[in-house]
């Protein structure tokens, strides 16, 4: 029997079963398996690896009436199958010319053939836009705000429990936004400094706040710091680029085209990490510790 | 191309509950939306769908599969009968695509790509306000010029400021393509003052103004990737603490050791090197750097944190 005869039969008996089925059950409904007992054992390893890689979650539970109780295996239909979409083939079209342009990495042709197969579409005559590369993480917990699962994670050392209301992808990350029960406040999370795995609790755990408007990321917000309000004088040539962080409303223009920003600073490296890339276009007029910081940092540098 | 039995199986448990619910297909269709070669597909299900089935594997149990000139019709594949679900990094991903394509305004007219997002919306319980992507930080407004311009072929006077010189200076270019790095949008386009491609950085751009001047170029094929493969590379070693400062930069080569990581990385410009190892702080220092390269000889560190401590008064 081929390799994918028996990955095929495998996977219709796991589906079709509703109990949960050993290893020698399996054996002996597909047939075709290797007669030596070792070799059996390696080559059925081996596709439920293959079926697992594909996306299909094998359950393993015990099998009823077995003392010692032994693995059973089971897929369930629910679980296995999709949401029906009904895409007519333009939408299907569309879709797949905005994965090519995006060069969302973590799309590959078979996230299209299970939405019904998508021909060859012409290359964007414009190159495409940029990449987007989703993990797992990020993955599972869109997913929770779908259905208002409560996310438990490490993050700083600390854990948290989230209610995730948002994903946001910018200047080449994921972030999650949302109420973090551990801090009582609305916190954003870089996804890929979650340390650790991602836990999800039942859904409907929660009330999904409307969300606000789109969110601008500012790293000296991701922290734990008492928050500290500091202004920032940029200068005219650089004046432009505090639109990239800020908001209209915190930014004050002087008649000379400089500005003066305001900053509310939960995380001081991250703050003068960011007054630095100015050089010396920039200045922290207040609080006195934070120009400190800035002046220790640069000292320190001068004295090595 | 050889095709592994894993590979296959993914496009035959996709492509069997399409067939099935065409109520029948073309060989050469199935062929095409599922990338699967013609003669490959036809043995396949000849030789070995036609087995598959559940015990006891009596014709009732077995998935039926008729072939008829160049169609073909599956029946009592009831496991096979709904495609597989899609993950959630494939849903994220989808869903971030559409949304970014859609923001861009690129030939949505039909309301297609509307459609099908909102679409997978529904089916996957997210909703408008769940996902946003911001693929860079540009002004919407030079942003929504250069777009049109491209697409008008019209050229495009703008005022731009080069980090690299400190200066703003005042061009016509003509944009042909877009694409977003690191969190900025970054514009190609053949410039009139330098006489060749150039790339700009759409958030350096302080005002662009669409003119009624056509393009003087045809638009080439455009190259899809943005290269910095000219620029002089530089090698840091730095404080592994310190690693999140790369985060989002573009590095050709990265090592890690117990308490340092070693990186090699394009350098734009002097005042850019600068900036970037006074962030890094004292841990950090050059490793490698190009000799034969204005840009990185002008590089004076001592001088550019000597400004900034004069500026603080220190």
């Amino acid at each position: 029997m081929s390799k994918l005869e028996r990955l095929l039969k495998l996977l219709a008996v796991l589906l079709d079963t509703t109990i949960p089925l050993s290893a020698g059950d399996l054996r002996q409904r597909i047939g075709g398996y290797p007669d030596v007992d070792a070799t059996f054992r390696r080559t059925f390893e081996r596709d439920k690896d293959d079926l697992r890689s594909m996306g299909v979650t094998i359950r393993v539970a015990p099998v009823p009436e077995t003392e010692p109780p032994l693995d059973g295996y089971i897929v369930d239909q629910d679980e296995y199958a999709g949401q029906e979409l009904g895409l007519t083939p333009d939408e299907l079209a569309a879709l797949h010319l905005a994965a090519a342009l995006v060069r969302a990495d973590s799309l590959g042709d078979d996230a299209f053939w299970k939405l019904g197969g998508a021909g060859e579409s012409d290359p964007p005559s414009t190159g495409t836009l940029g990449a987007i590369s989703s993990s797992e993480e990020a993955g599972l917990l869109h997913s929770a705000i779908a259905e208002q699962r409560l996310a438990t994670f490490e993050y700083g050392g600390v854990t948290r429990e989230l209610e995730p209301a948002r994903m946001s992808f910018t200047r080449g990350q994921w972030y999650v936004s949302g109420h973090d029960r551990t801090r009582k406040a609305e916190r954003v999370f870089r996804v890929d400094r979650i340390e650790g795995a991602v836990t999800l609790g039942m859904p409907d755990a929660y009330q999904r706040q409307p969300a606000r408007g789109p969110e601008v990321v500012r790293t000296w917000e991701l922290g734990d710091e008492d928050p500290v309000h500091a202004l920032v004088k940029i200068d005219a040539e650089l004046a432009l680029w505090a639109h990239v962080h800020l908001r209209p409303d915190e930014i004050e223009p002087n008649p000379d085209g400089s500005v003066v920003v305001r900053a509310v600073v939960s995380n001081t490296d991250a703050f003068r990490d960011w007054v630095l890339t100015f050089l010396d276009n920039a200045e922290v007029l207040e609080p006195a510790e934070l120009r400190d910081t800035i002046v220790n940092w640069i000292q320190a540098m001068v004295a090595t | 191309m050889k095709i592994s039995a894993k590979d296959r199986m993914a496009r035959l448990i996709a492509a069997i509950p399409w067939i099935v619910a065409q109520d029948g297909a073309s060989i050469d269709e199935i062929a095409e939306r599922f990338d699967y070669p013609r003669d490959l597909l036809l043995g396949d299900l000849q030789d070995v769908v036609f087995y598959v089935g559940v015990p006891p594997y009596t014709p009732d149990t077995l998935i039926e599969v008729t072939i008829d000139d160049d169609m073909v019709w599956i029946s009592y594949a009831d496991w096979f009968a709904r495609p597989m679900r899609l993950s959630g990094t494939e849903i994220l991903s989808l869903l971030a695509a559409g949304e970014t394509v859609l923001a861009f305004d690129i030939q949505d007219e039909a309301g297609a790509l509307a459609r099908g997002l909102a679409k997978l919306r529904l089916a996957t319980g997210s909703d408008a306000d769940t996902v946003d992507v911001q693929l860079g930080n540009a002004a919407t407004s030079a942003m929504v010029t250069l777009q049109s311009a491209a697409t008008n072929q019209q050229c495009v006077d703008i005022s731009y400021y080069s980090f690299a010189r400190d200066e703003h200076t005042e061009r016509r270019i003509e944009p042909n393509r877009f694409f977003a790095d690191g969190g900025h949008w970054y514009v190609g386009a053949y410039c009139h003052l330098a006489g060749d491609e150039r790339v700009f950085r759409v958030d350096r751009i302080d005002e662009a103004v669409e003119t009624s001047a056509d393009f003087t170029r045809s638009v080439e094929a455009a190259d899809d990737t943005f290269s910095m493969a000219d620029a002089p590379r530089v090698t840091i070693e730095l404080p592994s603490s310190r690693a999140r400062v790369l985060d989002a930069l573009l590095v050709d080569e990265r090592s890690n050791a117990d308490t340092t990581v070693t990186v090699t990385l394009p350098v734009s410009s002097t005042r850019w090197l600068e900036q970037l190892l006074l962030r890094l702080g004292p841990g950090a220092r050059l490793v490698e750097t190009p000799t034969d390269n204005d840009l990185v000889q002008g590089f004076d560190l001592p001088s550019a944190a000597r400004r900034i401590l004069e500026r603080y008064g220190a």
